[in-house]
């Protein structure tokens, strides 16, 4: 029963806990584990640096306030891991029920609050994690994928420079907040904010799961969160204003977090990714040109999304 | 209870049935029955007990129990404008039921001398505090001297008494006496710590009484909100205090209990000085009296109550004295 995924035995780091497992489940990213205590979910830690940044933020968020978020239980011993020499264990509650929705001025609110709430926490974090390669990293990203669309002979040409121009100005953007964070610090958060991290439990929303493992820059959930809110509420731009007032009421957002989150709106993800797909293969894709022009729908969709949000900052930095 | 819920999560404690026992919520669960009490406390305080109560209880002394963690590794949460903690629940006789007989008193004072023991601190830099909160206690009890004074003077000068001037001109000075003595004991008993190098602290419980007490197969004592390390006949005297109006104790029955105190934890003269002190001071009668003459216009109570009540007051202040 205990031996699944690869044969692995979870029996000893079971033996860590005071619950007695009835029955486990290995899934793709974790196990959930029936126990006389509820269900619960044992996930698996490479590296022991996001973890205890992860951990650290989960328990200042529980500590500044909000307790309704997924801790790690502590083992017999009082750890909230267990260490192996492959890596490290953590369990947490299981959580199932209603997602918070986002078509819901109500709940865009709740969810904008308690974002910026995680984001605190994470803020009062940043020491646990060495954010700045991270940082540098994000901007390398940018440039190898601007330069790789710089060599590329494709079919799309006639769109080339502007996607390249595109990526330049996340490059700039990107910049601009680096320089200024070198002289206040980094923040880094968890790569994603979606629902599917808000459960209904009792009259509470709770906060689960963002195991990622590695952090990002901050912002660049909010940047996929926004286009997510905009997509789903018909490209309503009063309701990202909703989500970004409730955000704004209980985090101030400042001029090195705007660029951030400006950089992360700008980048043209679909373009680079229908550009670089492409690459070498224009005879084998008829429907280049089709591939294209949706990506490109898509981004001018963004597009309106990043003006409006532009737009939204100069009325609280500028 | 939609609040309780979420508390009881973070304990993995899923509530079969629940109810309230005055600050207190009875949670029957599959994993036994548990106690979960709403506290108004500093973090500090709750910390401070939370931390004594888990040393006590892994020091084999079972008439305490220990805040149960949370599945985070916490001792509390925090709970509407305090905080929230469990603990197992316990089933026995508490409060007035206690108050009907006196056989369970003995095994009280067995076991208040055995949490004082455990709980001893002999710190030195106590004393300068003790020697400060001494010495605004004594300026405070002077201030009551002269209060009574004056109320005596108005009351001497009332052309028509009430029945509570007539019992209070009768009783006056032998309360002033009472209160002048103790003033006087106390500060010896203030020059004499000074003198001293460090001074015995416990951990004390702060309103030891029937009401927080569970005689189980032992006593256990609950509600530590107001606990702290005090000198050791805090507990002893609030205790005391108790037994001695309430079930109207002898004083043989006092002074057996005292000994059985005794064997667990020693007292010293200086001890048992301020033990005496405090019961000497009549604070229960100049509450009363303070009380009564600055609310004279809006008093609740008829003058044949409030005369009852006096009364009852000075006749428990003669037993203390006697005891």
């Amino acid at each position: 029963m205990f031996a699944l995924n690869n044969s692995l035995d979870i029996r000893p780091i079971l033996s860590f806990y005071d619950f007695n497992v009835l029955n486990s489940n290995a899934r793709l990213q974790d196990y959930l584990l029936d126990t006389d205590r509820g269900i619960k979910r044992l996930v698996f830690w490479k590296q022991i640096e996001p973890l205890k940044w992860s951990y650290f933020w989960r328990e200042k968020l529980a500590e500044n306030g909000y307790r309704y978020v997924e801790r790690f239980i502590r083992t017999r011993y009082g750890e909230p891991y267990v260490n192996t020499k492959w890596g490290a264990y953590t369990v947490t509650d299981y959580y199932e029920g209603d997602l918070i929705n986002i078509t819901e001025e109500e709940q865009l609110v709740d969810m904008g609050k308690l974002h910026a709430l995680s984001h605190t926490a994470m803020e009062a974090a940043r020491s646990m994690y060495n954010s700045y390669p991270l940082y540098k990293e994000s901007i390398k990203l940018v440039q190898e994928n601007r330069e790789r669309l710089e060599n590329q002979t494709l079919a799309f040409h006639e769109r080339k420079q502007a996607i390249i121009q595109r990526i330049q100005y996340t490059e700039n953007w990107l910049k601009k907040g680096l320089e200024m964070g070198e002289m206040e610090g980094f923040i880094v958060s968890e790569s994603s904010f979606f629902p599917e991290n808000i459960y209904r439990w009792g009259d509470e929303w709770y906060l689960t799961g963002q195991y990622q493992y590695v952090p990002k820059v901050i912002h660049f959930d909010t940047a996929s969160l926004l286009k997510r809110i905009y997509a789903e509420n018909d490209e309503n731009m009063d309701r990202i204003h909703t989500y970004l007032n409730a955000y704004q009421q209980v985090r101030s957002l400042n001029k090195k977090e705007i660029h951030f989150l400006l950089a992360y709106l700008l980048y043209p993800d679909e373009l680079i990714d229908a550009g670089l797909q492409s690459q070498g293969k224009e005879s084998q894709m008829p429907n280049l040109d089709m591939v294209i022009e949706k990506a490109t729908y898509k981004q001018e969709r963004w597009d309106a999304l990043t003006e409006g949000v532009y737009a939204w900052s100069k009325s609280i930095i500028y | 209870m939609e609040q309780i819920n979420h508390i009881l999560r973070e304990y993995d404690l899923f509530p079969q049935s629940s109810k309230r026992v005055k600050s207190v919520w009875k949670i029957d669960t599959a994993r036994g029955v548990f106690a979960l009490k709403h506290i108004r406390a500093k973090k500090e305080q709750l910390q401070f007990i939370s931390e004594a109560l888990y040393y006590l209880y892994n020091s084999d002394f079972p008439s305490v129990l220990p805040f149960i963690s949370t599945k985070y590794g916490e001792p509390f949460v925090p709970f509407k404008d305090g905080f929230a903690y469990v603990t197992p629940w316990i089933e026995g006789k508490t409060g007035e039921e206690l108050l009907k007989s006196r056989e369970w008193i003995p095994s009280v004072f067995e076991a208040l001398g055995k949490m004082h023991q455990l709980g001893i601190t002999e710190q030195q830099d106590a004393i300068p505090y003790l020697t400060k909160t001494g010495s605004d206690l004594m300026e405070e009890w002077q201030s009551r001297m002269y209060t009574l004074i004056e109320y005596k003077e108005a009351a001497r000068e009332r052309i028509y008494p009430s029945p509570v001037d007539f019992v209070f001109m009768e009783n006056v000075d032998t309360i002033m006496e009472m209160t002048e003595h103790a003033i006087y004991r106390l500060e010896n008993w203030l020059e004499n710590i000074k003198e001293k190098e460090k001074v015995r602290l416990t951990f004390s419980h702060g309103r030891l009484s029937p009401f927080h007490i569970i005689m189980a197969k032992q006593p256990v004592f609950i509600n530590f909100d107001k606990a702290q390390l005090d000198l050791v006949p805090r507990d002893l005297s609030y205790f005391v205090r108790i037994v001695t109006t309430k079930l109207r104790s002898t004083p043989a029955e006092l002074e057996e209990w005292l000994k059985i105190y005794q064997k667990e934890n020693p007292i010293s003269p200086e001890e048992e000085e301020i033990f005496n002190i405090s019961l000497l001071y009549p604070g229960n009668l100049l509450d009363f009296i303070d009380q009564y003459y600055r609310k004279l216009a809006n008093n609740r109570y008829t003058e044949i109550v409030l005369v009852r009540h006096f009364e009852k007051l000075m006749d428990e202040q003669h037993l203390i004295l006697g005891a």
